[in-house]
């Protein structure tokens, strides 16, 4: 178990060094006076996220394959069904291999009333409870900083609902944004490409 | 630039007892004061007629200082300059601080602590068991200010607008200099610098946007701060959460079942 965990962390580390390098030049002054983890990785967001099922996840748990993030709130009966329904034709859409590939982070704006008991429920109403499918919670602080660094804004409205950006972001293996798909209309053909490209 | 306070004089009693106490060695002085719960209208399109609900928090008298900020340095090695991830800051942040734990000559340790990103200034608050305010307890917080009369209110946001129109990032004076409080204690929310929040940027649909022509029509609501307040949100959203500009600084908030860190 231990050797496991252990192969892991490394392999993690590889990919982290395979994108450093990437990112070198601009930080080179940086680099020179100290090797730490620098790039603009998502895996370096430390927050424990509680999936529908009460388990807790991490973006870096994700570190090798793509990710799909997308931030709605449960209550919604407006846009957020049609961005969630979005993220699923563009799931579904991708070839079985890479769907095996990819995996979907559903972040809720709504940390008081999206419990993991409420957000299993939604993904239940939502025939989206499937395996690779993360519906998640954290505290407002965690789901804050991920939507500053996503560029996604949302504010609570004192009806209890939220105004918020319509936004699909796909990250790459090693955890950098490289596509954000705003809007929840438009054909999604050029984004399949990509995130095929992004498994081969 | 001077902004117009509260008259000292009737402060002079609380200065002395305060220097009393001080006098006697006891640590009585609170980083932080209750704002009780209220509500209030913000320049923000509102559900109709429903102003914003805050509940009571607790919020920062002053901005975190440059010497705060670096015993936060201290224990948190990755929030350096040299080791701050380009995830979370700019490559201007702390730029005026000599080095990584060395505030320098160019600053104070009590002048307020700026070219810090959103990140970070969440970090900071974390570590002292707090938060950033949200845009509407810090804008609440703002709102509580005591005027003698309309004269001087006007004459406090006319000045605020010219505050707000040419922020010297140049000439920073230290926190708790301004001479302006509001009913609770809070200092130096005008005056000083501009500040994070928790939702500096919040959605605003293209119909309803905070453009001149809305600010222009706020000049005649009956709010004091309604104008000066618009110019404040266009401001705040055009910050971006790693932005490290010389006039952006924080504050912290707490949850009333918090216990903040004792400094």
């Amino acid at each position: 178990m231990l050797l496991v965990s252990v192969t892991a962390v490394t392999a993690q580390h590889s990919h982290s060094d395979g994108h450093d390098h990437g990112q070198a030049a601009h930080h080179a002054k940086v680099m020179e006076s100290d090797n730490t983890f620098h790039s603009e990785s998502l895996y370096q967001v430390p927050t424990l996220w509680m999936n529908q099922n009460g388990e807790e996840v991490q973006i870096q748990d994700f570190a090798g394959q793509p990710l799909i993030v997308v931030m709605f709130y449960g209550k919604c009966t407006e846009t957020c069904p049609m961005l969630i329904q979005r993220t699923w034709k563009l799931y579904s859409s991708l070839s079985e291999e890479t769907q095996e590939k990819v995996h979907v982070l559903a972040v809720s704006f709504d940390y008081k009333n999206d419990t993991p008991e409420a957000l299993k429920k939604y993904a239940e109403y939502e025939q989206l409870d499937l395996p690779g499918w993360n519906f998640v919670t954290a505290g407002q602080t965690d789901i804050r900083q991920l939507a500053a660094l996503l560029g996604v804004q949302y504010r609570e409205r004192s009806d209890g609902h939220f105004d918020h950006s319509n936004l699909i972001t796909v990250l790459d293996k090693f955890g950098n944004i490289s596509r954000r798909i705003e809007g929840i209309i438009g054909d999604l053909n050029d984004d399949l490409k990509f995130i095929e490209s992004l498994v081969q | 630039m001077k902004l117009p306070f509260k008259t000292y004089h009737r402060l002079i009693p609380v200065l002395t007892l305060l220097l009393l106490i001080l006098a006697a060695g006891v640590q009585a002085q609170e980083r932080a004061v209750t704002i009780p719960e209220g509500s209030f209208h913000s320049v923000l399109p509102e559900v109709e007629g429903e102003p914003h609900q805050i509940d009571a928090f607790k919020l920062d008298t002053t901005a975190v200082t440059n010497g705060e900020y670096l015993q936060f340095l201290k224990a948190n090695p990755e929030w350096r300059r040299s080791q701050i991830s380009p995830l979370f800051a700019g490559s201007d942040y702390l730029r005026h601080w000599e080095e990584d734990l060395r505030i320098g000559d160019k600053e104070s340790p009590d002048q307020p602590v700026t070219r810090v990103s959103w990140f970070a200034a969440n970090a900071y608050c974390g570590w002292q068991g707090g938060r950033l305010p949200t845009l509407n307890e810090w804008e609440f917080a703002a709102q509580a200010m005591d005027f003698e009369n309309s004269t001087e209110a006007n004459r406090f946001s006319s000045e605020l607008i010219g505050w707000y129109s040419a922020v010297d990032t140049n000439s920073k004076s230290e926190v708790g200099s301004t001479g302006i409080e509001n009913q609770y204690g809070v200092k130096d929310l005008f005056g000083l610098i501009m500040e994070w929040v928790e939702d500096f940027n919040p959605p605003v649909a293209d119909d309803i946007s905070l453009d001149c022509g809305t600010v222009g029509r706020m000049q005649g609501d009956p709010t004091v701060y309604s104008y000066a307040m618009s110019i404040r949100y266009i401001t705040r959203m055009s910050f971006k959460p790693k932005s490290t500009t010389g006039m952006l600084g924080f504050r912290c908030a707490y949850d009333m079942s918090a216990n903040e860190k004792e400094i």
